[in-house]
């Protein structure tokens, strides 16, 4: 078993270069696996002769490349976001859709878009709407949970459920207020890669990587924080600044995830669960795969999405909601046998 | 001092859980924290190590006041461990052990070979080796303990608190893991325990706080500190306080105290005056139970349980040297007792040559007496019959009753008029 997990583990990096590769190869115009890495080693600055045609480089280069990378990217951030709300929580059954960021994100972005602010403050209106929201959902719902002595889960859960329903029936509301723009916002609050270019690609990466690394520092503050404040402070945690710093983090990374991709929940839950399995518990070791793993899993659905039914798409959220769902359920029930849900 | 604590008062919200404690630890002592639930013991440990900050009063480590310490500088100090540890996510006993150099590794550094020296040779004291890559939660509670324990050493902490460490943990462990803290004590580390066992405190720590409602009742040397009368005031229930005769050191026997009400005298009527006659242990179930009445007993030998348990509850005792017969000295003492006494009772006590002479003194006398009786005295008797004929004799007396239970033995005392 150890042994498995070590060869998972070594290739896994491999793996994802070539998925990547793999991933624009898929699509509704066929073109050569040699001629995407000639297109792409030729854009890096090698010297190779043009044996594709013009139409099959702008497929490759600006609607296929910057999609399956944002994906990618989006995949990791939503994992490491998922590995930071677990520590965080303490409970290996929140992501940060379940608690609500991502209703409270996404609630912020239609309206945005309904009122017309959507390029008021330029390209980064949205993720900043977007995470003001989301925020703002967070720090009530945390108030709320902590309790003198602990967080609590039971509050933690329910606030969450309850935020969730409320942003939910408000972008409801709005949709239903703002006939043109129906299928515009539903569709994007769906999830979806669709359209996706560079400049957006580029906002995403410079929240992703700078987010992970400062995740990744604090890893060890996650790790002892399982034993709860007290404990971890007596250890020399500063417990409430790095919960702070964590939060704000975890926070910024899904709502930039919503704010461009709409809402693909279940990854942030499903793959810190599966790298944990090979892994361990050890957040400096869970969150760059965890990224790895969730950059794979968000590749592959949204080649699944475009592909299934093309040449019509299906959301991507809808896929990761329809393997989430189950996941999720196998895990309360792990949790119920064994005796310690919540 | 290393650390001390002055004037100490602490609320939650309008509820005053310590009031004006001052408190000082020093090096070489093991200290426990003695009290009963809701004293405000754990809260105390708290204030101590910083998590929480009491509004008045301060507690200075080292020469400096702990509110002016951040986190970090304060964990290099105290090590805190508490009352039990469940974990959501398994961590190895490794990772674990490895936690508590949190202060000593900058956060974007990496563990150097010595940090990993340090861990290494932690897990060997502990006899964790064999253990390191298990998960925590597959441990069992000593283990467990033992890990967190571990945990906590490798902060290199010069004071170490714990809170009721040894609540779920077998007797063995309990045993191991004191002497363990001991260790711990004689390396030079402060160590400071709230303990809800009042005989594992009394074997292990040399130093007593006892609380109460928030304030110190008593602190300082064991011996001082675990008596009858704080443990009383402390628990609300009546003890015995004995030396154990292995360790040389002191552990107490808890006893109900349920006293017929009619037998708590008055402050205006006079307390009556019992003489027992006692032996072998054979007293135990009364002597405590006369608690208010003035009891005197003997003639017993030193060293005797019932000598023992009557010197502890202050009764006033007539006693001979062990295994040696009653001198005429400690016979003329009792029969003057006995001349001015309201009942004698006679336990059920075997009979030797040594201790014949209180049958006989008994025999002479006409006050009111019991002869409480659980044998026959042919079985008691070890005298070839002497010891028989005399309490026959004795028995037949007009002024002799004889009583099988000691149901009935309190009744007839509640009873007696003075």
């Amino acid at each position: 078993m150890n042994q498995i997990k070590k060869l998972v583990l070594i290739f896994i990096f491999f793996f994802l270069f070539l998925s990547i590769i793999i991933a624009l190869s898929i699509g509704s115009v066929q073109i050569e696996f040699f001629k995407i890495l000639a297109i792409i080693l030729d854009q890096i600055g090698f010297p190779i002769d043009e044996i594709w045609t013009s139409g099959e480089q702008v497929i490759i280069l600006e609607l296929r490349l910057p999609r399956v990378l944002m994906s990618v990217v989006v995949g990791a951030m939503l994992a490491v976001a998922g590995v930071a709300a677990q520590g965080l929580f303490r409970n290996p059954i929140v992501d940060p859709y379940i608690i609500g960021i991502a209703s409270a994100a996404g609630c912020g972005v239609s309206l945005c878009v309904v009122l017309g602010f959507a390029s008021l403050l330029g390209l980064f209106t949205i993720p900043l709407v977007s995470f003001l929201f989301a925020m703002l959902a967070i720090i009530i719902i945390y108030k709320l949970s902590q309790t003198r002595y602990r967080m609590s889960m039971t509050v933690l859960l329910l606030a969450g459920i309850a935020f969730s329903f409320f942003f939910s029936a408000f972008t409801s509301f709005i949709l239903y207020f703002s006939e043109e723009k129906v299928h515009y916002i539903l569709s994007y609050l769906m999830g979806s890669f669709w359209g996706t270019s560079w400049v957006d690609l580029y906002i995403v990466f410079i929240v992703m990587i700078p987010g992970t690394i400062i995740l990744y520092f604090y890893g060890r503050d996650l790790n002892i924080m399982v034993f709860g404040d007290d404990n971890a402070q007596s250890i020399g945690v500063n417990v409430e600044q790095s919960k702070r710093i964590i939060l704000i983090i975890m926070t910024l990374l899904t709502s930039t995830a919503v704010a461009f991709c709409g809402s693909i929940g279940f990854v942030g839950l499903i793959i810190p669960h599966f790298m944990r399995l090979l892994v361990g518990s050890d957040n400096r070791k869970l969150i760059p795969y965890s990224a790895v793993g969730g950059g794979l899993l968000l590749l592959w659905a949204d080649v699944l999405a475009r592909n299934l039914i093309s040449p019509l798409e299906i959301p991507v959220g809808i896929f990761t909601a329809l393997l989430g769902g189950p996941f999720f359920v196998y895990l309360v029930v792990q949790k119920k046998k064994s005796g310690e849900l919540m | 001092m290393p650390i001390e604590c002055e004037n100490i008062s602490f609320n939650y919200w309008t509820k005053l859980v310590l009031k004006d404690i001052s408190l000082q630890f020093g090096k070489g002592h093991l200290y426990g924290i003695l009290g009963p639930n809701g004293s405000g013991k754990t809260t105390l440990l708290k204030v101590l190590c910083g998590i929480l900050k009491s509004k008045y009063g301060q507690v200075v480590v080292d020469e400096f006041n702990i509110k002016k310490m951040n986190i970090s500088d304060i964990a290099k100090k105290i090590a805190v461990v508490e009352q039990s540890t469940s974990i959501d996510f398994d961590y190895s006993v490794k990772e674990i052990v490895k936690m508590g150099r949190f202060t000593h590794i900058g956060r974007f550094s990496k563990e150097t070979s010595e940090e990993k020296k340090i861990i290494n040779e932690l897990l060997e004291q502990f006899n964790l080796i064999e253990l390191e890559n298990r998960g925590f939660n597959t441990l069992s509670g000593g283990e467990q303990q033992k890990v967190i324990i571990a945990r906590a050493i490798a902060q290199q902490s010069k004071i170490l608190l714990l809170d009721e460490p040894t609540t779920h943990l077998d007797l063995n462990y309990q045993i191991e893991f004191m002497e363990r803290l001991r260790k711990y004590v004689n390396d030079g580390i402060i160590v400071i325990i709230v303990i809800h066992d009042v005989n594992l405190a009394t074997q292990f720590c040399d130093k007593i706080v006892l609380l109460k409602e928030g304030r110190v009742i008593a602190f300082g040397n064991r011996e001082e500190i675990i008596t009858r009368k704080n443990l009383k005031l402390i628990y609300n229930i009546d003890v015995i306080v004995r030396k154990n005769p292995f360790s040389n050191s002191i552990y107490i026997i808890p006893h109900k105290i349920e006293f017929p009400t009619s037998m708590r005298y008055d402050n205006n009527s006079k307390p009556k005056k019992i003489h027992i006659v006692a032996g072998g242990g054979a007293t135990s179930k009364i002597l405590p139970k006369l608690n208010d009445c003035d009891v005197s007993v003997g003639i017993v030998n030193v060293l005797d349980d019932d000598y023992i348990l009557a010197n502890e509850l202050n009764y006033k005792i007539i006693s001979e040297a062990p295994f040696s017969p009653i001198t005429d000295s400690s016979s003329e003492e009792l029969k003057t007792i006995l001349k001015n006494v309201d009942l004698i009772i006679l336990a059920n006590i075997p009979f030797g040559i040594t201790n014949l002479k209180n049958l006989e003194i008994l025999n002479e006398s006409n006050k009111k007496i019991v002869l409480f009786e659980r044998n026959p005295i042919e079985e008691r008797d070890f005298t070839e019959g002497i010891a028989t004929t005399i309490y026959n004799n004795l028995k037949s007396k007009s002024n002799v009753k004889t009583i099988n239970n000691l149901h009935d033995l309190f009744n007839f005392i509640e009873s007696m008029e003075e």
